[in-house]
């Protein structure tokens, strides 16, 4: 029998303090109400919100509201909840509340009812909440950690917010400015901080300066590119943390403009025929790392850095291409059958840099890569058309990782772009989820993602940077490859 | 008062001619090719290996900002080219054909010339994507009509003047009218307002470059090169002082040249374009 127990409150939180913690983000929620799109990973990551379940800095998962979980059968998971846990209001956090917040999450967000499909929820006693799964589960700890499954008040939603975190929120304007004060019913002990202030500033230079003035003690999402001055500026730590997730070159099999694209042995050449620590160091100021293979992003699975395309190597990249017709021409481009090799690459973001340095490096092996930083939506506009080649997504590699694998290489996977299918991959996939024992499922896990890198259906490059100027004058920061983990802590204090 | 003009042209020459000279040497003067990255270290000042220094790719900032020159300057020639030919020979057949189409097309003319340029761009940009070619399309559809409407008005009035109603009267042909009575009226003026929407059209290119929107990587352009310098503005400002001095220097030189061809214009009687 499995179980996934706390010990105690989260501990060293006690000596709360006086001083107001100013942090400046990229971003905020639009809502308090956690389950309006994108809000819960916000409140989660201001202290706001909790779930019965948190994903620590190493990738492994513990207990958070809950006292314990554990599997009782196969298919039964119980939740045992922490005695005299309160939300803000005061109401207290028994079983019949959490089943209603998990039931209002499942009703009203899509990203929930997806973590809790063929989930029943039950309360089984006043701290004890059952999760019968359709099928044996053994993500279920996983997919309780996810911030879209934190705790809420139903009877306050979705007006106000009534959560549990150890910072309650007092003033709050949409997407600009989040106000949040010690929550003293807080059941890990009294918060550190008296008040915290979060602002949203949008433009990485201000923030970037806002770093260098000291006019917050937190800033989220630096840009890399000021890391040297950032890194030298006194009184501030950059604090950077390759993040779990990988930025990936996906690629599309089926591209009329790109035909060579459906060649492995031209996907398997693209990925050898990265300099993965240039783009790193040109791209990030080096503050990532090479990601060999897709997982490599997830410290929960170490290995996964020594599989893949672990070097540079433009020879075996080269001689794949020659293997698949096409061929270096008298003006250093390669083509077959008077077809050059040309590709479009749509970039978002900061990968903006990371597709530069891609396209430099592809041209040295002849082929011609046209990029374009758009936004988001288009990128995924153009996959919805087929009117694609090639785009950068950095999906995240932490979590159910058996669900996650599937999104990328499964047949229905909202990551499988390119549609990539091959005979082996449903029957790791079914073992990665359901193998009886974790051993089992880890090297189910392990040789999805060895298919991955043979069949290429995309190129994984490095985890984006999360990059945090964090004041000297802070205490408890913990830097967290997940990006709603990172900024409060309740063990936080200014000194 | 104003002066001759002369001295101010000469200078406007003399810088504009200086910028071309640079871009088209640019492979002459300059053994880095402007895309190849790792050349040397990122961000690195101003060196002996390096004259302007490095970009954050390792890239030669001289290389792109010579390379640069040619892209920006070539873009603008080639669109200015474009818009004082269409625009001089449409506004000149609107004033010769006369009558109604005269009366059409001139509220034409004043309604493209009150469109912002950029917004025209922007439009196009969001209907076919942002290039370099898309870019200055929007450009196109709008920059021809200033000189539409100058070329217009000047040809009306040359063929209004007695010496023209006398040629006419003699039996003067359509090109013979051209040559003799319409030209020597029409070139100075669209001259100086070419050098005055050359300088725009060089504001407007580096603008849509610098919003991402016109040229595209790894091409060597100075309001992209304007765009990446801006973030290392503090730690690394000549990223952002070298293409910033290309465009000031080749901007005021297109002026000078404008203002100057204005005052000897200006002295000789003519008709200028304000």
């Amino acid at each position: 029998m499995l179980v996934l127990a706390g010990c105690g409150g989260q501990a060293t939180a006690g000596q709360g303090g006086s001083e107001t913690l100013r942090v400046a983000t990229s971003a905020l929620a639009a809502s308090v109400d956690p389950m309006a799109e994108l809000s819960a990973s916000y409140l989660r990551s201001v202290g706001a919100a909790e779930g019965l379940m948190r994903t620590r800095a190493d990738g492994t998962v513990a207990p958070e509201l809950a006292e314990k979980v554990e599997a009782t059968s196969p298919t039964v998971w119980t939740a045992t909840l922490r005695p005299g846990v309160t939300f803000w209001k005061g109401g207290t956090v028994d079983a019949a509340a959490v089943v209603a917040s998990m039931e209002r999450a499942r009703a009203e967000n899509t990203l929930a009812a997806g973590l809790l499909k063929d989930v029943t929820v039950a309360a089984t006693g006043d701290r004890t909440v059952t999760f019968t799964t359709k099928e044996p589960s053994h993500s279920l700890p996983s997919a309780l950690s996810h911030y879209q499954l934190v705790i809420h008040n139903v009877a306050s939603a979705p007006k106000e917010a009534d959560l549990t975190g150890p910072y309650r929120i007092t003033g709050f304007e949409s997407d600009r400015r989040m106000v949040l004060e010690r929550n003293d019913r807080w059941w890990g002990g009294t918060p550190g901080l008296a008040r915290v202030e979060v602002q949203k500033v949008g433009d990485p230079q201000a923030r970037a300066q806002i770093a260098l003035s000291g006019q917050a003690e937190i800033v989220q999402d630096l840009p890399t590119d000021r890391a040297k001055e950032l890194s030298a500026a006194p009184g501030m730590a950059l604090v950077a943390k390759p993040a779990a997730n990988t930025v990936t070159v996906y690629l599309n099999p089926s591209s009329a403009a790109a035909p060579a694209l459906a060649d492995q042995r031209v996907r398997q050449a693209l990925s050898w025929g990265v300099d993965r620590q240039e783009v790193v160091d040109l791209a990030t100021n080096g503050l990532s790392v090479p990601a060999s293979s897709w997982l490599a992003s997830n410290p929960a699975f170490p290995d996964a850095a020594k599989q893949g395309y672990v070097r540079f190597d433009k020879a075996t990249a080269e001689r794949l291409l020659d293997e698949a017709g096409w061929r270096v021409g008298a003006d250093g481009k390669r083509a077959k059958a008077g077809t050059k090799l040309t590709l479009r690459l749509l970039t978002f973001g900061a990968e903006a840099a990371t597709g530069e340095v891609l396209q430099a490096q592809w041209a040295r092996l002849g082929i011609d890569v046209q990029v374009r930083n758009v936004e988001s939506s288009l990128i995924n506009q153009s996959i919805d058309k087929g009117d694609w080649d090639a785009v950068t997504q950095a999906w995240t590699t932490l979590g159910d990782t058996a669900k996650l694998m599937a999104a990328q290489i499964g047949p229905a996977g909202a990551a499988n772009h390119g549609k990539y299918t091959d005979p082996r991959i449903a029957g790791l996939l079914a073992q990665a989820a359901g193998a009886p024992s974790e051993d089992q499922r880890t090297a189910a896990v392990y040789d999805l993602n060895k298919l991955m890198v043979e069949l290429a259906p995309s190129i994984p490059v490095h985890p984006r940077v999360l990059a945090t100027g964090v004041s000297k004058k802070v205490t408890g920061f913990v830097a967290h490859p997940l990006q709603y983990e990172n900024i409060v802590q309740p063990t936080m204090t200014l000194g | 008062m104003r002066g001759t003009g002369r001295g101010l042209f000469a200078v406007g020459v003399a810088l504009v001619g200086l910028m071309v000279l640079l871009a088209v040497a640019a492979p002459l003067i300059s053994r880095y090719d402007p895309a190849a990255q790792g050349v040397g270290p990122a961000l690195a000042g101003p060196s002996v290996e390096h004259w302007l220094g490095t970009d954050r790719f390792g890239r030669d900032l001289a290389a792109r900002v010579l390379h640069g020159g040619r892209t920006t300057l070539l873009a603008t020639a080639a669109a200015l080219a474009l818009v004082v030919s269409v625009g001089t020979l449409v506004g000149a057949a609107v004033a010769a054909v006369g009558s109604i189409v005269d009366r059409l097309a001139r509220p034409l003319f004043d309604l493209l010339v009150a469109f912002p340029v950029m917004v025209v761009a922007l439009a196009l940009v969001g209907l076919w994507g942002p290039s370099l070619g898309t870019a200055l399309a929007g450009v196109l559809i709008v920059l021809w009509a200033p000189f539409a409407r100058l070329s217009r008005s000047l040809v009306r009035t040359a063929l209004a003047e007695p010496s023209a109603v006398a040629a006419r009267a003699l039996g003067a042909g359509r090109l013979r009218l051209l040559r003799y009575e319409v030209w020597p009226r029409l070139r100075g003026p669209v001259l100086v307002l070419a050098a005055v929407e050359a300088a725009q059209l060089i504001g407007v290119v580096a603008g849509l470059s610098f919003l991402g929107l016109g040229a595209q990587p790894p091409s060597a352009e100075w309001g992209a090169m304007l765009q990446e310098g801006r973030a290392a503005l503090w730690s690394a400002p000549h990223l952002v002082l070298a293409p910033g001095i290309a465009v000031l220097v080749t901007v005021l030189g297109l002026t000078c040249m404008a203002e100057g061809l204005r005052d000897m214009l200006d002295r000789a009687g003519q008709v200028v374009p304000e």
